[in-house]
């Protein structure tokens, strides 16, 4: 799956064709930008970690850290770590307790709906529980994603920050530099 | 949480069978808290590969596309629920049945109202540098850009979906019915011509390009005998080789077309199938299981 992930992701492909003509995308900037602005409601709740006393700050760090090297190894877009930071987020917003052992299941839950969503070519679920080093089984995995869904009442259409940054840079194109400055502070 | 999807699985109350596929069941139910009519799909697990990777990846992205557009010429999803490894859909309930853009995904609602169905395979766009898969769209009406592979492609693909409809409409069949990729590319030039370099630039720098004998075409009034000039005016426009030049979405609606007497019938005066309850009953049963083995085959494709 990598291997193809990777060949297809090497592809010049049209050289014709700029993205941007192709996509052709200012004609509905405006619209794109007021529809994110609408769905922005999917966001987590502030100070949601007092609802799980085993979790801290730190550790979401260290799970969101795990999630973005993740992303990194297996070439996936970074609108998929986005998602799945933006669900880790709610589904620990909407449930309270949450075990400490447990986090890294959590994590891997969103990494894994969020890839389904968002990659051509999503890692298979044996990958997922591979890169816990099978922490967790794979019917474990199977139960948390179904609970998550149920958690997010399905609600995973959620605006990221890297969509907002990708939309304002498709308008106002920028040097490579400060694309990726502003990249790597979203 | 049990409480909480023995209460949804409650909400609807099945009233009958509308079809079956490989990877889901549609049924027809009333949604007790509002007493309306819904159609819901009730995606299966299916086989042990299908499982082995969880909730299923299509359906997960109709959701989440379909949560997103409220329009209304889309169909309105209206819930979704988990029900131990399944999950289920509810739509709106659609009277009659006629990402991709073809006519089985075009329903008619009670008051004629065309609602777009089908999102397993939408994506969001506007998202620049991103690489797309080109096996998307069901073959017939797919572009010759995505035929000959191009990985970044536009609005324009939908627009090419949007032409081949139309030449349904007025052909009553199938316009470029392909029976193999390279037998779309055939039928397309055989009808259209083979484009050239001058005609499509960059057309043989695409990934999947093979060159073609020299088909001259057949002029579209010809194929379109009872269209008029403004008609064949869109559809040369829609059916334009670079991607770069096919009319777009707001173009066409600016073109004499959609001007031009007479103008359209009001959706609620539009004929309605006739014919007893069971004959049009049937008549959805099997559209819906068209719809069902499509939804397999794209499933097929994109992997």
């Amino acid at each position: 799956v990598v291997q193809m992930q990777l060949e297809h992701g090497q592809l010049p492909s049209d050289e014709s064709l700029t993205t941007e003509e192709v996509l052709c995308v200012s004609e509905y900037a405006g619209d794109i930008h007021q529809h994110l602005k609408e769905r922005e409601v999917f966001r987590p709740k502030p100070g949601y970690l007092e609802n799980h006393p085993e979790v801290t700050a730190g550790m979401r760090v260290v799970v969101v850290d795990w999630l973005a090297e993740v992303v990194q190894e297996y070439k996936l877009q970074s609108e998929t770590l986005h998602l799945a930071v933006n669900y880790l987020d709610r589904f620990l917003s909407r449930t309270a307790h949450v075990k400490r052992v447990k986090l890294q299941l959590v994590g891997t839950a969103a990494l894994l709906i969020a890839a389904k969503y968002e990659e051509i070519f999503p890692p298979e679920m044996d990958e997922f529980v591979y890169i816990t080093d099978s922490t967790y089984s794979r019917r474990q995995l199977a139960h948390m994603e179904h609970a998550f869904l149920k958690v997010l009442d399905f609600k995973m259409a959620a605006p990221t920050t890297h969509q907002f940054l990708s939309l304002f840079m498709s308008i106002h194109p920028v040097c490579a530099i400060t694309e990726n400055l502003a990249l790597y502070v979203a | 949480m049990a409480l909480d999807v023995k209460s949804r699985s409650k909400r609807y109350e099945k009233l009958d069978f509308l079809g079956e596929g490989q990877f889901a069941t549609v049924y027809k139910a009333r949604d007790k808290t509002t007493d309306t009519i819904v159609a819901i799909k009730k995606i299966k697990v299916g086989h042990r590969t299908e499982a082995k990777d969880g909730i299923n990846r299509t359906a997960l992205r109709e959701i989440k596309l379909l949560q997103e557009l409220h329009h209304p010429n889309i169909i309105g999803l209206l819930d979704a629920f988990g029900h131990k490894s399944n999950i289920s859909l509810v739509f709106d309930f659609m009277e009659t049945d006629l990402e991709d853009l073809k006519p089985n995904n075009l329903l008619l609602d009670g008051n004629g109202v065309l609602k777009l169905a089908d999102f397993g395979l939408a994506k969001a766009f506007g998202s620049p540098n991103r690489v797309y898969t080109h096996q998307v769209v069901t073959r017939w009406y797919r572009s010759p850009e995505l035929l000959f592979g191009a990985r970044m492609y536009g609005v324009g693909v939908d627009m090419w979906a949007v032409g081949c409809i139309l030449a349904e409409l007025l052909l009553r069949i199938p316009f470029l019915a392909g029976e193999s990729d390279l037998d779309q590319l055939t039928k397309i030039f055989e009808a259209l011509g083979t484009p050239t370099d001058e005609t499509w630039p960059g057309m043989s720098s695409l990934p999947d390009y093979v060159s073609f004998k020299i088909f001259p075409g057949t002029p579209l009034e010809h194929i379109f005998s009872a269209a008029g000039d403004d008609l064949l005016e869109l559809l040369r426009g829609l059916f334009t080789f670079n991607p770069l030049l096919r009319t777009t979405a707001t173009q066409a609606l600016k073109m004499r077309y959609f001007s031009n007497r007479p103008g359209p019938t009001p959706g609620p005066q539009l004929p309605r199938p006739n014919g007893s309850v069971e004959a049009l009953r049937e008549k959805e049963t099997v559209g819906l299981k068209r719809k069902i083995e499509d939804v397999m085959m794209k499933k097929k494709l994109i992997f």
